[in-house]
């Protein structure tokens, strides 16, 4: 009897000291797979390239904001006209079912007395321009959040039959969600 | 009492080597299964190709003149194409609505037509087409073997993608 009792608290003396490395093997292997689950990404993310392709949309779209001409129906996309560049045309251009998809401001800067000054500005979506454009700007990160992408090109523009020289500045914004 | 300790020490030693064969044969069990349904999943391939159809349609919008885009997937799957968004499915014969899809808006407007399209032939080839205003995805009409081609995808307003039989037209 004595023998049995002693081989058994040997036994059970063994595992309890076994036990931490048990758990730590445990806990070990779920990290491992807890690792593998979040490295399996398949989310896309393409913010950046609409912001591009709505850029260009703008600028090389017939019945756009750039100069077109008439005959040829060729468009310029470097030449910008002044009588077209507004909400109304930009926001005829581009109709999305959901309102946030894409939300854009357009400005001309010309410069004046050695500084650049607002020439002109239009908008795509406006009222969703300014509702994310704070939240933007805050560089806020999360689902309700919103970034921003700038892209700046040299132009000429159309004002009253001249033409002059100038900058557009396109900051365009898009929601995380 | 030796030799009973050093056997107590053996026994413990086995249950635990086999505890541990155990938990990581559960482990490799685990990993296996879980690395093959993501790499079966096609989540990724479907949202990859629904946005980089949605800005390729997006971009030809503004294009001038006439374009005509090959279009390859390196798998079998069913779009749909309307007027405001590209949808992708997998490819199976469950009803469109219960499939899992992944969808991506273009914009719209009114100068450019996008001919809506439903396509679940398995090809793996197409010919994005744009001309004279209209952004379309012709397809080759079999009269004697009718599939969905004619068919196209018509969106209701709570989301859901209705299938509208073509009108044949003769070649």
């Amino acid at each position: 009897m004595r023998r049995r009792e002693k081989t058994r608290r040997g036994t059970v003396e063994n595992w309890i000291e076994q036990l931490p490395y048990i758990i730590l093997t445990g806990v070990t292997l779920i990290l491992i797979y807890v690792l593998i689950d979040m490295l399996i990404k398949t989310g896309v993310d393409v913010k950046p390239i609409q912001a591009e392709v709505g850029f260009y949309r703008i600028l090389y779209s017939p019945n756009a904001i750039t100069y077109q001409d008439n005959l040829t129906g060729a468009v310029y996309p470097g030449v910008i006209d002044l009588l077209k560049f507004n909400d109304t045309t930009i926001d005829a251009l581009m109709k999305y079912s959901y309102e946030k998809q894409l939300c854009a401001r357009f400005r001309i800067m010309k410069m004046q007395n050695g500084k650049w000054v607002l020439e002109k500005e239009a908008y795509f979506s406006k009222v969703w321009f300014e509702r994310l454009e704070p939240l933007a700007s805050a560089g806020i990160i999360g689902l309700g959040s919103a970034q921003k992408f700038t892209k700046i090109m040299p132009i000429d523009y159309i004002k009253d039959g001249s033409l002059m020289q100038g900058f557009l500045q396109a900051d365009f914004i898009l929601p995380r969600s | 009492m030796g030799r009973l300790r050093k056997r107590a020490e053996m026994s413990s030693f086995l249950y635990f080597i086999i505890l541990e064969v155990i938990v990581f044969g559960m482990f490799a069990y685990a990993v296996t299964t879980k690395v093959n349904s993501a790499v079966k999943d096609t989540t990724f391939v479907r949202r990859v190709y629904s946005r980089d159809l949605a800005l390729l349609i997006d971009s030809l919008h503004s294009a001038n003149g006439e374009f005509i885009v090959n279009y390859e997937l390196d798998r079998p799957l069913d779009f749909a194409i309307t007027p405001q968004r590209v949808i992708f499915f997998d490819h199976s014969d469950i009803n469109v609505n219960k499939r899992p899809f992944s969808a991506f808006l273009f914009g719209s407007n009114g100068y450019v037509n996008v001919t809506p399209t439903w396509m679940n032939e398995s090809r793996l080839v197409y010919f994005l087409v744009s001309s004279n205003n209209t952004i379309s995805l012709p397809a080759e009409v079999n009269r004697d073997n009718p599939s969905n081609q004619d068919y196209e995808p018509r969106e209701n307003l709570d989301g859901t993608i209705t299938l509208v039989a073509k009108e044949m037209v003769d070649k």
